[in-house]
């Protein structure tokens, strides 16, 4: 009986292996998708577009989208990487290979996640943090700049990704 | 001993459940930080600019403000399994950003009383079937995607939205 009880509680308990890590890694997919099928879809000339001159081109919007994933995810991982897309602005081509490039740099760390980093206390953002918020902070803040995205796509007379029908 | 046992393993995972989760805690260190930039941004606009959209399409500068304050309620009343508090529609712009400050107070309350049970637990959401974890990924991240938006509608305005807090 009392074996049967530990099976039974220790079961339940690897079933549930690092679920806040699994749930994080599913919302850091969506957003992926939807930031490099943005790229994608805006034309070539759509890159310098502004709403307004003082703020980020489109380009140098998902140029930030791309350094910040090498940033973010380098101070996870205890590495120093960065890039400069934002920057240089590259034609779009490079644009969206670069973008990918950040993202695959990006995957493994969040693939390498597991729930204990919850309690593993890092300096991120210029306080110690949980090594997990990194993660999720990364992800919240593409979404941030994705609905950033979304307005210069309606200006531009586009559907954004996320408003596009299911086919 | 052996009879024990299974008492204690019970009420070591009653004590689990009903404590109050740490990653809500957490969580709700930088729900409070991104409260400042949301309000920020709803007071930002000016009363006259309510109605501004970009575009025919997209929800107005107002109607954004709304749709933040309105899935905020709902998906903090989901992660206790309750009704969504009645909101009235606002009118002038101060109804509007005490909308959205309300609805920010209300997810507080929600987030720093919220048990590891009612954590792990199934929830109906906005964005469907959801464990609390899930639902309170769910709810960042629809505020950062239209805060977002409305941010550029500020900027169309030609005003700076405030600081970007974490």
């Amino acid at each position: 009986m009392i074996w049967f009880l530990f099976l039974l509680f220790t079961g339940a308990a690897m079933a549930q292996e690092n679920p806040l890590s699994a749930d994080a890694r599913r919302d850091y997919k969506t957003i992926q998708d939807y930031v490099i099928r943005s790229a994608e879809k805006m034309p070539e000339d759509g890159y310098a577009f502004k709403p307004t001159p003082e703020i980020r081109s489109f380009g140098q919007l998902i140029g930030h989208i791309a350094d910040d994933q090498f940033t973010f995810c380098s101070a996870v991982k205890g590495e120093k990487q960065s890039s400069n897309f934002e920057k240089d602005a590259p034609p779009k081509a490079q644009m969206v290979a670069g973008l990918k490039r950040a993202f695959a740099y990006c995957e493994p760390v969040y693939a390498s996640m597991v729930d204990a980093w919850a309690n593993q206390q890092i300096n991120f953002a210029g306080r110690e943090r949980p090594k997990l918020t990194g993660l999720t902070f990364n992800t919240e803040h593409a979404w941030e700049h994705y609905g950033n995205i979304v307005v210069y796509m309606r200006l531009k007379g586009l559907i954004p990704p996320s408003s596009e029908k299911s086919k | 001993m052996k009879f024990f046992l299974p008492f204690i393993l019970t009420w070591a995972a009653m004590a689990a459940d009903t404590a109050q989760s740490s990653y809500a805690a957490e969580f709700g260190k930088r729900w409070t930080a991104t409260r400042k930039l949301a309000v920020g941004v709803a007071d930002a606009m000016p009363a006259n600019e309510y109605a501004f959209k970009p575009d025919p399409p997209s929800m107005d500068f107002g109607e954004q403000m709304v749709h933040i304050a309105v899935i905020n309620y709902a998906f903090c009343a989901a992660l206790k399994d309750e009704k969504s508090p009645a909101t009235a529609k606002p009118k002038e712009k101060t109804d509007f950003v005490k909308l959205m400050g309300d609805s920010f107070d209300y997810c507080s309350a929600q987030i720093t009383s919220v048990s590891e049970a009612q954590m792990n637990t199934i929830h109906s959401t906005p964005d469907g079937k959801l464990n609390g974890r899930e639902l309170l990924l769910a709810l960042y991240v629809h505020l950062a995607h239209h805060r977002g938006q409305a941010e550029i509608y500020l900027r169309i305005k030609g005003i700076k939205p405030p600081p970007y807090v974490f």
